[in-house]
């Protein structure tokens, strides 16, 4: 899928997640993921992040799926990276499993710190929903 | 293997249990630590963000032994403010099948794959793993054997 699509349906997503889509000058997501880069402020709404990937993927497969997600941190603060779990409800297959030297994990991390991550990231969904 | 009909006594769920914490201990490379005095030291520092959270690991690892089953999943401890709320939420996938054996749809867009099982004022004693294990083997049964 064309770059210029996710971003778009990454934008839109977001801007209905954080409630830009009422504002005047509206924050973009690109711009959020550099404010998150360089602040990583523990008061961050940081969870806008996954929900903005999960809202673009389903907007652009136009289905639904479960999720679960979350940020990971350290001691200090959020590393940046972020965990999901994608579930295809008409299957109930669990797409993020992952079987390897015999065990089997069902979370995928990722590290989403720009646009190009995150346009990655999504990249990576729409892959799995394709190959199921 | 059919798990609708097949209920389990809490004493053999508490076999179960003591097999998993040998395990436990084996893989730790552990002295003699029972489980009653684990679970003392879990109701003394439950909350301290330094303590080994074993509860998640040998309710899983019980019902594996039960059902006769290996699991993949993920568990994740409820958070406010103030620390561990006593909270587990569990995803469960079926290794070989890749299904999620936690999943809920209740609407279309109703989807919900984890499971919380909560234990009151996160005060663990050995009756309320006993209880979390036979929760979590209901819940997931009717996806086992679909």
């Amino acid at each position: 899928m064309e770059r210029e699509k996710i971003i778009a349906a990454l934008e839109t997503a977001f801007a209905e997640i954080s409630g830009a889509e009422y504002e005047d000058e509206p924050e973009t997501f690109a711009e959020f993921l550099e404010s998150f880069k360089k602040f990583r402020d523990p008061d961050f709404p940081v969870y806008w992040i996954p929900y903005t990937i999960e809202e673009a993927v389903e907007a652009l497969t136009d289905r639904n799926f479960g999720w679960h997600e979350d940020a990971l941190k350290d001691e200090w603060s959020y590393t940046g990276e972020f965990s999901f779990i994608c579930v295809d409800p008409e299957t109930l297959k669990c797409l993020t499993a992952e079987r390897s030297n015999g065990s089997c994990t069902v979370s995928v991390v990722f590290p989403i710190l720009s646009i190009d991550d995150a346009v990655q990231v999504v990249e990576y969904f729409l892959r799995l929903v394709q190959q199921a | 293997m059919q798990l609708e009909q097949q209920t389990f006594t809490d004493e053999q769920i508490k076999q179960a249990i003591e097999e998993v914490w040998q395990e436990l201990l084996q893989e730790a490379d552990a002295e003699d630590y029972s489980l009653e005095e684990y679970l003392e030291d879990y109701r003394k520092y439950w909350n301290d963000p330094d303590f080994p959270n074993d509860i998640p690991e040998i309710v899983v690892r019980t019902v594996e032994r039960l059902i006769g089953k290996t699991l993949a999943w993920y568990c994740e401890l409820g958070r406010d403010p103030a620390g561990f709320t006593g909270e587990y939420s569990f995803i469960v996938v079926d290794p070989k099948t890749q299904k999620c054996l936690t999943f809920r749809q209740y609407t279309s867009d109703g989807i919900n794959i984890h499971y919380f099982l909560s234990v009151t004022g996160t005060v663990v004693y050995y009756e309320d793993i006993i209880r979390l294990v036979n929760k979590l083997i209901s819940y997931i049964s009717p996806a086992l054997n679909s």
